[in-house]
């Protein structure tokens, strides 16, 4: 136990693993990002009208709740590395309840767009909005499982050995969801703000 | 290497609140669109290093990926930025 113990509270380094999928999930995203912004030079004022479609307050209110969640998560990571479980079990429950209110948005941001007609068919720009947030959602619903996963599994650590694996898989599914935050800023920026006007 | 303390946690949230919400100014009131992208596109990458740096712990990744990481974040704001500027200079 003591070993065990020393290894947990020892100088520590994320997974490299997950480090390795962020930089390559994140590169693939600079891809679409280049190429969203390419075609949109070609189609400027088509690109523009249809940016003026999207209601920025709800890509707003999504910022602020992911940020807000992520923060969450990095305080439960941090009890959770101090041996806090207990402490880490609400602040991920904290984090997932503050980050489904992002799926609603979301769900509510969608309809509102087919309800008026507006699908990814409609034109390029939107082609590309469905795309990505979809691509971004499909990654934020993976998120959201991993720390209700988390969340659950924090209740029923009981031995030291366990307590050092569950730290491991917590530093992982933070980063993932800290990612999915950081994708966000850029898709926020990009879709809702530069065209805002 | 050290986690990061509750209280930079804290900063960094209160950090990205504020600076979302003059990003946000920018893109709503500043006249000039050029001024307003380059202010979002600056912001989005300040953004960017503070959960790379707060939340994410960057500093604790290995040395290959956090140099990757941070030129990702400032590569994509920079990117975005010419790709957005260079048609107006051409029209």
């Amino acid at each position: 136990m003591p070993a065990v113990e020393t290894d947990l509270h020892a100088g520590w380094q994320k997974p490299p693993g997950i480090w390795m999928f962020i930089a390559f999930d994140c590169g693939s995203f600079a891809l679409f990002f280049m190429v969203f912004m390419v075609q949109r030079a070609a189609q400027l004022s088509l690109y523009d009208a249809s940016a003026r479609l999207l209601d920025f307050r709800l890509g707003l209110a999504n910022t602020l709740l992911l940020i807000t969640s992520s923060w969450l998560v990095a305080l439960g990571n941090a009890a959770g590395r101090q041996g806090d479980l207990a402490r880490t079990r609400q602040l991920l429950w904290a984090g997932f309840s503050v980050a489904s209110g992002f799926a609603v948005i979301k769900g509510f941001e969608y309809a509102a767009k087919l309800s008026a007609g507006i699908t990814a068919a409609t034109n390029e720009f939107f082609t590309f909005y469905f795309a990505l947030t979809g691509v971004h959602l499909l990654h934020y619903l993976i998120g959201l499982t991993t720390l209700g996963y988390l969340a659950l599994r924090a209740g029923r650590i009981t031995t030291p050995l366990d307590r050092v694996a569950y730290v491991r898989w917590l530093d992982g599914g933070a980063l993932f969801w800290h990612m999915v935050d950081l994708l966000w800023v850029y898709l926020f920026a990009m879709l809702y703000l530069i065209g805002a006007r | 290497m050290s986690f990061p303390r509750p209280n930079g946690l804290t900063a960094a949230w209160l950090a990205l609140v504020l600076i979302t919400g003059i990003s946000v100014y920018a893109a709503e009131f500043t006249p000039w669109r050029l001024v307003a992208v380059g202010a979002i596109m600056t912001i989005a990458a300040i953004k960017g290093l503070i959960i790379l740096w707060g939340f994410m712990d960057a500093a604790a990744a290995p040395a290959g990926i956090r140099g990757y990481m941070i030129g990702w974040v400032i590569a994509c704001a920079i990117m975005i930025l010419a790709a957005y500027a260079i048609p107006i200079h051409l029209t």
